[in-house]
């Protein structure tokens, strides 16, 4: 078992209009040079979470992230194809995605592992997957996992390459989880299931195992969510569905800051369902 | 513990015969690959694949990487169950090649309808490599810059001691990318003619590509004469593009891998350094060994035969230098001719007889990525 020490929240829907960098600087009390947005994304998530804790230098960075610092892909692009001029500097090391992770590391002072991560179709459950592994076989005290996407427009291609349906509503986020071994001063356990479930199997695992509330992952189709809910008994934990990949992290951390109780939380990619597992702790 | 069962390479030594000939006389080959930066045409040494013109399509690299693995798995017979047991962790400095791609050829918008069936991205390549060879669901693509298939090996490694896998495939693919030749142009990085580590000489970084597969296991699934002791990766925040010229981070990374592996300083055979023969690098690199070692053991770079793979270097210089081993030897440090005063050391200058031992592997890069590696060969 491993547990939530902290969370930290920044979840945006299409179209909130909001500057990161005056927000960051104010949240901070420090002025970031030669980052851009998605680092700025990631440096404003992972202070939230560390806003009321006092970390461990070698505390591990497990960045996820669904496609990376894609704006500077397309500053690159433009530079490349429209300016025909080589990469400036500063966007080329920008456009090495691990960049965010090393200014979280500074501005944490965290000296310990740090990675940047990536996979097709389910980042932020397979990244809570080493985490907790980790934590385990005890290669680690303790690790920050963050989740960090940034909205790339036009969304209409967006939404082709993520596979996703036209009329899904999109996002951007910067969500972030402490996790250690230790119970003392947890907010929340967490269980990251190893197994790849069908529909049917995991049919019969949650009904095996309760939880006060179940979620879906948004690419979940209304039908399967019924069968589910059925299955597990649950009652069904609403939350925004503007869509990015690492969106399961920001369902996690708003459900131990807003919540109490215990969450089921479904991800879903082609065909294949995972489970999470959620229980908030409560502290005399 | 674990061993390390496979290991196979793809670079610009050419095949495992030619790879290991190159590697005993100290030869390799490079290509000039040009670029126009601030108006200037300028050629730099490269080292590719092959000399054939390789369209920058999806499929070029999936066809590679399917060939790497092909290859690894014709040396380690897993059957479909064994395959299912098989975790997957591709470590690239440019997994958003997957991308960049599309996105670079979509520029003027042309090319969006193209796109709707075809989900890319990060993760892309191991996607297609578990779809294709029937591996189990745990899988990470690594983008830690130069530390990025030595980190994937790091976590391979942990998931297999933590029993959720029983077979971990290290894939490491670095193929030649315009962005990643002509950004470290820009930053005046890249050596016009030849790598030459740790050498008063030396003119600068030059890149290469290569792929490699490394197939790992539990000594109780299955054994293997390799192993792997321990290893540490750790972060540095002195600067964005790496590590700390006073060696300081260098030093702590050495010595906590040191520690994990449970292993003395003095029983290391030689060290694999990570020799980019950029002058900042190789300062740090020198200074973070003088600070760990009180006496320095044997050190070589595997970059003057096949460039700074960049992403793919962690598990490519493994497998180059686990194959060497099992060919009976060490290389020198190729085109080392003249002592840097500056760093006071050399590194091997002349190929070393050697067949089992203790080997550490170095690896700094941007992000201030520091990660080293501790594996260990059986006496025959």
């Amino acid at each position: 078992m491993i547990y939530i020490h902290s969370v930290g929240l920044l979840h945006l829907q299409e179209g909130e209009a909001i500057e990161i960098k005056p927000l960051l600087k104010a949240e901070t009390q420090k002025v970031f040079r030669r980052t851009d947005r998605f680092i700025q994304l990631a440096l404003l998530g992972a202070s939230r979470a560390m806003k009321e804790q006092t970390l461990d230098e070698k505390t591990g960075l497990y960045m996820a992230s669904g496609q990376g610092n894609l704006a500077v892909f397309n500053r690159l692009r433009d530079q490349q194809y429209i300016d025909h001029q080589p990469p400036k500097p500063v966007d080329f090391i920008n456009s090495l995605s691990n960049t965010a992770g090393f200014y979280v590391a500074q501005h944490l002072a965290l000296l310990g592992k740090n990675l940047n991560l990536n996979q097709q179709g389910v980042v932020a459950y397979m990244t809570l997957l080493l985490a907790q592994n980790n934590l385990l076989v005890d290669q680690e005290k303790s690790v920050l996992v963050g989740g960090v996407d940034e909205l790339l427009h036009p969304l209409a291609f967006t939404r082709k390459f993520l596979g996703l349906e036209s009329q899904q509503k999109m996002g951007e986020g910067s969500n972030w989880l402490l996790l250690k071994r230790e119970e003392k001063g947890a907010l929340a356990s967490l269980v990251v299931d190893a197994e790849r479930y069908t529909l049917e199997t995991l049919q019969q695992k949650l009904s095996g195992h309760n939880s006060d509330a179940i979620a879906f992952s948004p690419r979940l189709g209304l039908q399967e969510r019924e069968i589910l809910l059925k299955a597990s008994k649950a009652s069904r934990y609403e939350y925004d569905e503007a869509f990015y990949e690492t969106l399961p992290l920001y369902v996690l951390a708003s459900f131990v800051e807003t919540q109490q109780g215990s969450l089921h939380y479904v991800e879903y990619f082609e065909g294949d369902y995972y489970l999470l597992k959620v229980v908030c702790l409560t502290h005399s | 513990m674990i061993s390390i069962v496979a290991a196979e390479v793809m670079s610009a030594l050419g095949s495992k015969e030619e790879a290991l000939k190159h590697l005993q006389e100290g030869t390799y080959r490079t290509q000039s690959r040009a670029m126009e930066l601030l108006g200037e045409r300028l050629e730099f040494a490269y080292y590719g694949m092959d000399d054939d013109e390789r369209n920058k399509s999806l499929s070029t690299p999936l066809s590679y990487l399917e060939k790497i693995v092909t290859q690894l798995l014709a040396n380690v017979t897993l059957d479909k169950v064994a395959l299912k047991r098989c975790g997957l962790f591709l470590g690239s400095s440019s997994n958003d090649l997957s991308l960049a791609l599309p996105l670079g050829q979509n520029y003027d918008g042309s090319q969006e309808e193209k796109m709707v069936c075809e989900r890319v991205g990060n993760g892309y390549y191991a996607d297609h490599l578990i779809k294709h060879f029937g591996l189990s669901h745990i899988s990470l693509s690594y983008n830690t810059a130069c530390t990025s298939s030595a980190n994937a090996f790091l976590d391979a490694a942990a998931m297999l001691e933590g029993g959720l896998i029983d077979y971990a495939l290290v894939v490491g693919i670095e193929m030649f990318a315009p962005v990643t030749f002509e950004g470290f142009g820009s930053m005046q990085l890249l050596s016009p003619t030849t790598l030459k580590a740790f050498d008063k000489e030396r003119q600068g970084i030059v890149l290469g590509e290569a792929l490699s597969a490394v197939m790992l296991s539990r000594d109780e699934v299955l054994s293997a004469p390799w192993h792997f002791l321990g290893g540490v990766s750790n972060c540095e925040t002195h600067s964005v593009t790496g590590a700390n010229p006073d060696g300081v981070g260098i030093s702590k990374v050495i010595l906590s891998a040191l520690k994990d592996a449970g292993v003395e300083a003095s029983e290391l055979s030689v060290i694999k350094a990570h020799g980019t023969a950029s002058a900042l690098n190789d300062m740090a690199e020198i200074n973070g060994m003088k600070l760990a070692f009180e006496k320095m053991p044997p050190f070589f770079s595997l970059k003057p035969y096949i460039g700074h793979t960049l992403g793919s270097c962690g598990s490519s210089e493994l497998a180059l230098l686990m194959q060497s081993v099992d060919a009976g030897f060490i290389p020198k440090s190729a085109n080392f001719e003249c002592e840097d005063e500056a760093l006071g050391v050399t590194p091997l200058q002349e190929r070393m007889v050697c067949d089992s031992g203790t080997f550490m592997l170095n690896y700094f890069g941007f992000g201030g990525n520091n990660t080293s590696l501790v594996i260990q060969k059986d006496a025959l």
